[in-house]
């Protein structure tokens, strides 16, 4: 396959997502301009402009129509996709380091950093009316470790985090009350993505593992050991796959040698948790992937500022698991 | 691509060219030729001046036509949407200064339990299949038994010329006296020249150089930036040297700080000890000493 390389970043990519339908990639990276793409030719529809720092974090809503993003400027910013142009923008104590819409896209979730001797909070605001969005309905403050990822659960009643630590977090939102800890992972959290139809969801974690949990219960299903910190992991939509990414940390890159550096896209059977492929490309480790909603395509943002777009070959496709029964 | 003249046809055809912005009278003529699109495929024309040279040519770009299903919301954001912030002034299409296809990657697959499992095993091979069948299809030149001859265990005892004359010896002698003859070698197992005629591993396969070792010194406390040549030119004026081993990291290349240098008789390297040691040389003071046989 002949990837897309996509230049519209000046630093590390730290999130990219796809949208509903697929045809358009969200970028963020740790310059201030998060960028849009068409996902069919790389090409750019646009950027965001506005924030003051690194971008950590962003999300689409349902219908295209919204785009959120919160950063290391301390501000929770909400955009208009089609134009560009930003509709609200919302100061924080802290840089803001994870932020959803919900399914429905009628509420937004936003984690902050505990810094600068401010408590990891979450807020959650109904933004159907974007002026509303400093007018969180919810507002909970974490106690240990700060949330360095987000899910909404099933019907956006609950509310998966993840920790530095390496714990999950299931919270009930009519409560603001814990239901269930689990300490599956023994290192920070980098990525949590849901599977399709939201029953599981496939974490990636600084201790060289990904796991695979059910969405309801936080029981640890799968796991998917590789030799380095995974920075993230997303589930096929259409086959039993999973994509991981990841690396040395950032800051040992430029003293090994690329080869060394086992930047790879690596894919593992979802139920075997056996590696089956690898995908080169990246000279830095991976900060972020997608797999397209049609299963066709997957893209991945790096520390080296490239995002990469790959369209799957037959021969992927075509790919049989051997296994006997 | 840039259509090539051809002289013979001159076909002048509109059909052959849809909806270009081109003028008819501007493009070139007789350029046309053999641009039949194919079934969904439409063909661009356009027609440029080189500034520099003045000459025009004409581009013609075939398209393929694909027919996708798409939702509303899809076709809309392809085709009403308008570039903003650092893209609102590009051109429709990719923009080359931000998308860039490129070079060709391929998914490895890892199947290293299919590659296990293709290694024949011994019920498949058909020669384990014939030899144990007691077929005599494969036969050894030298002792003319059931074996390639490169298995022989006799290959190595003589000389090609004397081949039957060995194995007929061979035949004469007990085991005792096979064995003696050639005591590491197994029949079917392949042992490396310098192994053979009971060397051990590690130990150098001829005397000869263990003659050599005597006229070798061993140089350190030398700089890092210590080349091959360096080490020929601090050496050399002593006498004749054979051999120069300048120690190097492996990955850096650079100089590990000693090297062994092996001069054709013990005289001329016992002259260069003597004048190498404690020379000073690019800021660092030379040890030189005789350098030890590897102990085993």
């Amino acid at each position: 396959m002949r990837p897309l390389m996509l230049q519209g970043h000046s630093r590390a990519i730290t999130q990219i997502k796809y949208n509903r339908e697929g045809d358009l990639i969200f970028s963020a990276a740790k310059d201030a301009s998060p960028c849009l793409w068409y996902s069919h030719n790389g090409e750019r529809l646009g950027t965001f402009d506005g924030h003051n720092g690194t971008v950590w974090c962003i999300d689409i809503d349902w219908k295209t129509q919204q785009f959120l993003s919160g950063g290391g400027d301390m501000t929770i910013r909400l955009w208009d996709c089609e134009t560009g142009k930003e509709l609200n923008q919302l100061d924080r104590d802290s840089p803001v380091r994870t932020s959803l819409f919900s399914y429905s896209g009628n509420m937004v979730v936003y984690s902050t950093d505990a810094a600068m001797s401010k408590p990891c909070e979450i807020f959650l605001a109904d933004v159907r009316d974007p002026d509303q969005l400093g007018e969180s309905v919810t507002r909970i403050t974490v106690e240990g470790p700060k949330v360095t990822a987000l899910l909404w659960g099933p019907l956006d009643h609950t509310l998966i985090t993840g920790h530095e630590s390496g714990k999950l977090t299931q919270w009930d939102l009519r409560t603001n009350k814990i239901i269930t800890t689990v300490e599956d992972h023994q290192a920070t959290i980098n990525d949590m993505q849901a599977s399709k139809d939201g029953t599981m969801f496939i974490t990636a974690s600084k201790d060289h593992t990904s796991k695979l949990f059910d969405m309801d219960t936080l029981e640890c299903l799968k796991t998917y050991k590789t030799e380095r910190p995974v920075n993230s992991g997303c589930i096929s939509p259409n086959l039993e796959h999973v994509c991981l990414g990841g690396g040395q940390e950032a800051m040992e890159v430029t003293t090994t040698a690329t080869s060394q550096g086992k930047f790879e896209a690596r894919f593992f059977h979802l139920v075997f948790e056996e590696e089956f492929a690898r995908v080169k490309g990246h000279f830095g480790p991976i900060n972020s992937l997608g797999f397209h909603p049609g299963g066709t395509q997957y893209a991945s943002g790096a520390e080296d500022g490239y995002l990469r777009v790959h369209n799957f070959d037959q021969s992927y496709f075509d790919y049989k698991y051997d296994f006997y029964m | 691509m840039v259509s090539l003249s051809r002289w013979a046809d001159e076909i002048d055809d509109d059909d052959f060219i849809d909806d270009q912005p081109v003028a008819k009278e501007n493009l070139i003529p007789g350029k046309q030729d053999f641009l039949r699109p194919k079934e969904g495929e439409r063909i661009v024309t356009e027609v440029k001046t080189d500034p520099e040279s003045g000459k025009r040519y004409q581009i013609h770009r075939t398209f393929r036509l694909e027919k996708k299903l798409l939702s509303k919301g899809v076709i809309d954001r392809k085709t009403r949407w308008s570039k903003f912030g650092a893209s609102k002034r590009d051109a429709p299409g990719p923009n080359s200064a931000t998308t860039v296809v490129a070079d060709e990657v391929l998914m490895q697959f890892l199947n290293a339990k299919n590659a296990d499992e293709s290694g024949m095993d011994d019920a498949n091979n058909p020669f384990a299949k014939l030899q144990q069948e007691g077929k005599g299809f494969v036969k050894c030149r030298y002792c003319h038994d059931n074996h390639f001859s490169a298995k022989c265990p006799y290959k190595d005892v003589a000389g090609l010329s004397e081949i039957s004359s060995v194995v007929n010896r061979n035949a004469q002698m007990g085991d005792d006296d096979i064995k003696k003859v050639d005591s590491d070698a197994k029949p079917g197992v392949f042992l490396p020249p310098a192994l053979r005629g009971g060397n051990r591993r590690g130990e150098l396969m001829s005397s000869g150089n263990q003659r050599k070792d005597e006229a070798t010194i061993r140089v350190s406390n030398l700089p890092e930036s210590m080349s091959e040549t360096d080490m020929q030119e601090l050496c050399s004026p002593f006498g004749k040297i054979d051999r120069i081993f300048l120690a190097k990291d492996r990955s850096t290349g650079v100089c590990k700080g000693f090297a062994f240098v092996t001069y054709q008789n013990r005289e001329t390297a016992a002259r260069a000890l003597r004048s190498l040691n404690g020379y000073g040389y690019d800021h660092l003071i030379l040890n030189v000493e005789w350098s030890k046989p590897a102990n085993n």
